[in-house]
């Protein structure tokens, strides 16, 4: 029986045919009288409502954590959870960091040291001794 | 370094030589070389000044002349020419004030007592205090009502009722139309002047002197201040009813949130009256009547963040 190269399937990869968003899940906290939760506040009455609209897959909630400083948590598909801290800040940074708890896919940050990164299999394939040339020791 | 008194010396005990002691005379002497030898100079704690010995030294007699202090503050070296008039005539006008002393005064000096107590004393301040510094004759009549009106209707009624004083005061041509609250309040309940008529909420108060005249008026019979933003901000009669009637800030978020009714189309937001526990967490998994029936069965208390 003649050796055959395992046939590749084609492997899912997010976004080519479906998208669908890493992050499942959301939650604010705030505080009703600590000042470093002067931000999130406003931006639970100002800007959340838009930005749950635009995000209906994104479940978020909503509560308070008294005398603690205000947080945003995010939950993703692949089991991982995102805080951030948005003590003292504004409206717009607020809204930048739940963009970007959205926007992440939940792994852990890791430094890009190689120029090209690619998911597809090296097109050289696996080495193996039946093949190519034949070396006489 | 600060030496040692000289009194205080040890070593002078062996230098009086005069002292009958049990010292030998050798060792006497060796102190004497020592204390001859000492490089520092004593610090003379004395009477006369470090200035008055140089200025001693330097006219090389015991009674130098000129100012004893030449750099004390009445020296005449320091002086400008107006300032030594403005002594002078300083100095010729403590001349005719200063009174002497007379034995009456000096007996009065001697009568005084110092006290052990508060108990006599006049005593300053406190609620006795402010009740007898009132004059029962003329009591104090503030301006604006003593206390806020709270009650929307009666708010609406003191509008309506400044509204019609000033705009009759307008049509009959006075200047002033501030008059209005010459009038002072009285405790008529002027809630019988409102009606079904609502037109008149619908006026236009953009004139300054008319919105002006009202404001007054109604921070006068109500008691509420207005602020400069929202007399501003008023152009007809019933957005500054609005004002006057605006509801308190809800003192919890959630509750804004919930009055929000952006949050009531969306489905994804869930909002939370109160922190969510460990338990909540559990039981919105369904877990917790497991975990609270296994610590039953193992006699264990059923605890945790409620």
């Amino acid at each position: 029986m003649p050796l055959q190269a395992l046939r590749t399937v084609a492997r899912s990869q997010n976004g080519v045919g479906a998208f669908i968003l890493q992050c499942k899940r959301l939650d604010f906290h705030y505080c009703d009288w600590a000042g470093s939760s002067k931000g999130m506040n406003s931006f639970l009455q100002s800007h959340l409502p838009a930005f749950a609209a635009s995000n209906p897959q994104i479940e978020i909630t909503v509560s308070p954590r008294p005398r603690k400083h205000p947080v945003i948590k995010g939950t993703y598909i692949n089991g991982r959870e995102k805080a951030v801290c948005v003590r003292n800040m504004e409206v717009k940074e607020i809204l930048a960091k739940a963009e970007l708890l959205r926007d992440a896919n939940g792994e852990k940050l890791r430094k890009a040291k190689k120029p090209v990164k690619s998911a597809n299999e090296s097109v050289r394939g696996i080495w193996d001794p039946f093949h190519g040339a034949n070396w006489s020791i | 370094m600060k030496r040692l008194p000289r009194t205080a010396r040890s070593v002078d005990l062996l230098l009086d030589i005069s002292r009958p002691t049990s010292i030998c005379r050798s060792c006497r002497l060796r102190a004497a070389q020592q204390s001859a030898l000492s490089t520092s100079a004593i610090r003379r704690e004395g009477p006369v000044p470090f200035t008055e010995r140089i200025r001693k030294r330097i006219y090389g007699t015991e009674n130098p002349p000129g100012q004893e202090d030449p750099y004390a503050r009445n020296s005449p070296l320091r002086q400008t020419p107006e300032t030594r008039e403005e002594l002078r005539v300083l100095e010729s006008e403590d001349d005719l004030t200063v009174q002497k002393a007379t034995p009456e005064s000096s007996e009065l000096a001697n009568m005084y007592e110092p006290a052990n107590s508060w108990d006599s004393l006049e005593w300053v301040g406190g609620e006795d205090y402010l009740e007898a510094l009132k004059d029962d004759e003329k009591p104090y009549v503030g301006f604006m009502h003593g206390t806020k009106v709270q009650d929307n209707d009666e708010i609406r009624a003191a509008l309506r009722r400044a509204v019609v004083e000033v705009y009759t005061l307008h049509y009959a041509g006075r200047e002033d139309l501030t008059d209005v609250c010459n009038a002072r309040h009285n405790d008529d309940d002027f809630k019988s002047l409102l009606d079904r008529n609502y037109e008149w909420l619908a006026l236009s108060i953009k004139e300054p002197r008319i919105k002006f005249a009202i404001v007054k008026r109604v921070m006068q019979l109500t008691g509420i201040r207005l602020s400069d933003y929202a007399i501003q901000t008023s152009p007809t009669v019933e957005a500054l009813l609005q004002r006057l009637t605006t509801k308190p800030k809800p003192k919890k978020l959630v509750e804004a949130l919930h009055a929000d009714s952006r949050f009531a189309n969306l489905q994804n937001v869930k909002l939370f009256e109160r922190r969510v526990t460990p338990i909540d967490k559990e039981k919105q998994v369904g877990r917790w009547k497991v975990i609270e029936e296994a610590l039953v069965n193992r006699d264990l208390p059923v605890t945790g963040h409620q």
